[in-house]
């Protein structure tokens, strides 16, 4: 492919992504959903206009994982912060862990007993789609908390789970993909996990050790920002096409690591980088929706209604369990999960870009990538139209009896 | 044959491969702190907060680390034994071992300084005490003939307020199980009466704080009904009315408001998580009469012994007060007076008021005794000393300037495990006594501690007993002024009755030659 084509192409569907920015600003909807809409506008345009964007079924696993994954990625860990994070560890580290395994399990039992099609529908397309599930994205709720001027350790829990979930989603959906491909034997899949996951930290605290020095050395704020961004595509990178390990846990990793690292130069080195988190993670989060609208295609519904209203049932309880499960495992660690808290996680648990990502990314050669994608695009949906705009009004109700409570839980 | 070598030719893979292994994590960690260097040299250069890192980048980071570590290591490593504040380790020593009742004997000598102005040597006898001549502890009584349940008891040293929230549960529970083991007394300190408190049986001292805790009107008023509720428990035997205490005389405290849990505030009757502020002084009791009133009200409601405790300071108001007292007629007196040391005990308080204000012990202690006796209320009114007593020959000094009761906090902390690390205001404390942190209560088991708190109890009581008969009296309560000599000012001991002469009895006096009369 010639490189003034592939400008091309990357243009138009950047151009979608801000017909998706317009669309926002005229209707007031979510900027994912303009997108989202922006997207399949574009689906039923793009062919009745005859025109080509380039875009191929055997491209977009590729894209979202090697340029949106890690930018994604890199922008949520970099906006938590630290010490706050430190004081939420272990309930996000446990919801990341023990709750997405529940999630994950939750749904895939559901779903396999649910569409009960052991043919159409084996286990591991039921598992795939259970780790696809369990990623959070909360980037809708957290501006509603934000807009609500909500407690901030319930936004840090939001942001931390859901950055953690993440990773862990990705290397699950990654293994269970290994398995569904291959069928190797359960030892190997456990040894290939530790390789994978442990592999992605050393990666990435290399890779953030890395940035800092740059950043530290070049002491430049523009150049601060070219560093880090080169570091989020690099670690990503470096780990899974030089090292094969997860990749996902290398940007996580990484973007920690340099963030408490810099943690002195916020006010120097670092003053312009959030404004470029903040303009890359909307172009990423734009594109990754419009591609999503892109498809889309009216023959899902048909076809697959019934699946998707079980996959949004299963998605829905499957999260609750796994929220509740480990708000009661908290309740014996220093720092216990209250329970109105749980509730709005519970609900509050969107499906959002690495979902998306992740179906997007499933290979075509499986024989129910269709269904799984159907499937996953419905709970999406579902968490984009339903719980989405009521978050909002749970938050706001419950807020009104939490100093009271907040006080009792946390002497 | 072939077997065997297979199985070693496995061993040798399996041991190459974690040879690998290791030799690359080895590498991995090598060239990773290789680049924490780069690192931390870079943002030392870099930043600005702090010169020693801007100019020794690296290096200057071991500044900080050791001084932090100096902190614990220094107690270790380079404090002597009679080096430390508030209590040093030969004192510290001497609690722990007599708590775990392991043999506290020294040998070799003394290391202490033996003439230190101010230190106190007691007088053997030629003749001391035989075995057979003995008699246990004497019983005291307090308020015989004035409350309609007096209180009766033997013990010497008993457990010196520290309030329910102050102190955690597993502390408190531990010192119940111990003080009614030992036989001895428990105040509650001004946080109120928790089940706790009563769970092992103990005597109990209700304190009455300014703020009233446990025994208020939603309002902070006094409540007439609490106090009836209490006097019904048998194990309240009486009621403490706290003036002033030796860490902040004449300041009150702020329990914030997060402190306030659901079961700190069904105890103390405030609201929960709502800030609660102590006032200074009690806002009922403005002057001699308003006490003596209070006491008397109390003991009438109450049908026990009251007394209040305070530390002193200006001493106009005890002539004032004797002098109320005689012309009001006994039934109105204190039944016992708490004298506070200046010195703080283990309320967090401002260092001015902790370091500066209010009279020491050893000063206010022959004053209040000389006072009460020249005004022949010395019978009426019972003394109970604290500040620091925590040794047996503390406890022996008291007696001898006339305390009947000495009481402690600390002494019975160190018994629980206090290693004095000084944060019993910080929620962390390290040994569980003074923090809410379940994490750290952990670490103290009630019933080894309840053990131990006895054992200490006992052990003092039982080395003052030994002092008393070497001395050559028969009971510690014997021990008077004369058995005792005070290092002066050049290092000469001198008798204690030279420097505070006994008082004389007012009985002998005629009335116009009474202390205040003339005025």
């Amino acid at each position: 492919m010639m490189l003034p084509e592939l400008i091309g192409q990357t243009l138009s569907f950047c151009g979608i992504a801000i017909v998706g920015l317009f669309v926002h600003r005229l209707t007031r909807l979510d900027v994912t959903l303009a997108s989202l809409l922006a997207g399949v506008a574009a689906g039923l345009a793009i062919p009745f206009l005859g025109l080509d964007i380039g875009l191929r079924a055997y491209h977009v696993r590729d894209l979202v994982f090697f340029v949106m994954l890690p930018l994604l990625i890199f922008a949520a860990a970099w906006h938590i912060k630290p010490p706050l994070l430190r004081r939420w560890l272990v309930p996000t580290v446990l919801l990341a862990t023990v709750g997405v395994i529940i999630c994950a399990a939750v749904t895939g039992a559901g779903l396999y007993f649910g569409i009960g099609h052991a043919q159409g529908f084996p286990w591991a397309a039921a598992l795939l789609s259970g780790a696809i599930l369990a990623a959070t994205d909360p980037v809708a709720v957290v501006a509603k908390l934000q807009a609500l001027r909500a407690n901030e350790e319930l936004t840090t829990l939001f942001e931390g789970e859901s950055l953690f979930n993440d990773a862990t989603a990705v290397v699950l959906f990654s293994l269970v993909l290994l398995w569904a491909q291959h069928e190797p034997g359960p030892a190997s899949v456990a040894g290939h996990f530790v390789t994978v996951f442990l592999g992605g930290i050393a990666t990435g605290l290399v890779a953030g050790l890395l940035a800092s020095i740059g950043v530290l050395f070049l002491g430049n704020p523009s150049a601060a920002v070219v560093i880090l961004v080169f570091s989020a595509f690099g670690s990503f990178y470096l780990a899974e096409h030089s090292f094969h390990v997860s990749g996902i846990m290398a940007v996580m990793t990484a973007a920690i690591v340099a963030r408490v690292c810099l943690g002195e130069q916020k006010n120097s080195m670092l003053s312009g980088i959030s404004a470029t988190w903040d303009w890359l993670n909307l172009l990423m989060n734009t594109l990754l929706f419009a591609l999503m609208g892109l498809v889309i295609t009216v023959d899902m519904f048909r076809d697959q209604w019934l699946a998707m209203l079980v996959a949004v049932a299963v998605a829905t309880v499957a999260r609750f369990a796994a929220v509740y499960g480990c708000a009661a495992m908290t309740q014996f660690s220093r720092r216990p999960i209250p329970a109105n808290w749980s509730l709005v996680l519970g609900w509050g648990g969107l499906r959002g870009a690495i979902a998306i990502a992740l179906v997007l990314s499933i290979p075509v050669e499986l024989p129910y990538w269709w269904t799984v994608q159907s499937l996953v695009f419905a709970v999406v949906l579902f968490t984009l139209f339903v719980q989405a705009p009521t978050v909002g009004k749970l938050i706001g109700r419950l807020d009104t009896s939490q100093p009271e409570s907040r006080g009792a839980s946390f002497p | 044959m072939e077997n065997v070598m297979e199985n070693v030719d496995q061993i040798q893979a399996l041991t190459l491969k974690v040879l690998e292994v290791s030799t690359l994590l080895f590498l991995f960690l090598l060239g990773l702190g290789l680049l924490m260097v780069i690192y931390m040299y870079l943002a030392d250069v870099n930043q600005t907060a702090q010169a020693i890192r801007r100019n020794y980048p690296v290096v200057g980071r071991f500044r900080y680390f050791f001084e932090h570590l100096g902190e614990f290591f220094r107690q270790y490593f380079f404090a002597l034994d009679r080096d430390e504040l508030p209590f040093n380790r030969a004192q510290r020593s001497w609690v722990y071992r007599a708590a775990k009742n392991v043999d506290s004997t020294i040998a070799f000598g003394s290391t202490r300084p033996l003439n230190q102005p101010g230190d106190i040597i007691f007088l053997n006898c030629l003749f001391p005490t035989l075995a057979e001549d003995a008699v246990p502890v004497s019983e005291v009584s307090i308020g015989e003939g004035f409350a309609r349940e007096p209180y009766t008891t033997n013990s010497l040293i008993n457990i010196s307020g520290m309030s329910f929230g102050a102190i955690s549960v597993p502390a408190v529970r531990a010192l119940s199980h111990g003080a009614a083991r030992a036989g001895i007394w428990m105040n509650t300190g001004e946080g109120g009466l928790s089940p706790y408190h009563l769970e092992g049986g103990c005597d109990i001292v209700f304190q009455i704080g300014t703020a009233k805790y446990g025994v208020r009107t939603p309002e902070g008023e006094l409540s007439d009904e609490r106090l009836r509720e209490l006097a019904a428990i048998e194990q309240v035997r009486m009621f403490e009315i706290k003036m002033s205490q030796g860490a902040k005389p004449g300041k009150g405290g702020i329990l914030p408001g997060s402190k306030v849990t659901a079961e700190i505030s069904a105890i103390r009757g405030i609201p929960e998580g709502k800030d609660s502020i102590s006032p200074n002084g009690h806002t009922d009791i403005r002057c001699v009469e308003n006490l003596l009133d209070r006491v008397a009200y109390i003991r009438e409601l109450t049908g026990k012994p009251v007394g209040f405790k305070t530390v002193v300071g200006n001493t106009g108001w005890l002539d004032e007060m004797c002098s109320a007292i005689l012309r009001r007629g006994p039934q109105d007196a204190p039944d016992f007076i708490t004298i506070d040391s200046a010195d703080g005990g283990t309320g967090a308080a401002p260092q001015s008021l902790m370091d500066y204000v209010g009279q020491p012990i050893r000063r206010s202690l022959p004053l209040v005794v000389d006072t009460l006796t020249a005004y022949g209320l010395r019978q009426r009114i019972k003394i109970i000393a604290s500040g620091k007593l925590i040794n047996p020959a503390d406890v022996a000094w008291a007696l001898c300037m006339g305390a009947d009761f000495v009481v402690s906090a600390r002494a019975f902390m160190f018994a629980l495990g206090c290693i004095q690390a000084l944060q019993c205001n910080r929620n962390t404390c390290p040994t569980g006594i003074t923090t809410h942190n379940p994490d750290l209560q952990r670490g103290l088991d009630p019933i080894n501690k309840a053990e131990r708190v006895c054992n200490l109890a006992k052990n003092i009581s039982y080395e003052v007993c030994v002092l008393a008969h070497s001395c050559g009296v028969g009971h510690p309560r014997a021990l008077q002024r004369h058995h005792a000599l005070l290092i002066n000012e050049v290092g000469i001991p001198e008798p204690v009755d030279q420097v505070f002469p006994p008082p004389v009895a007012a009985e002998t006096m005629i009335v116009t030659d009474r202390p205040g009369a003339a005025a």
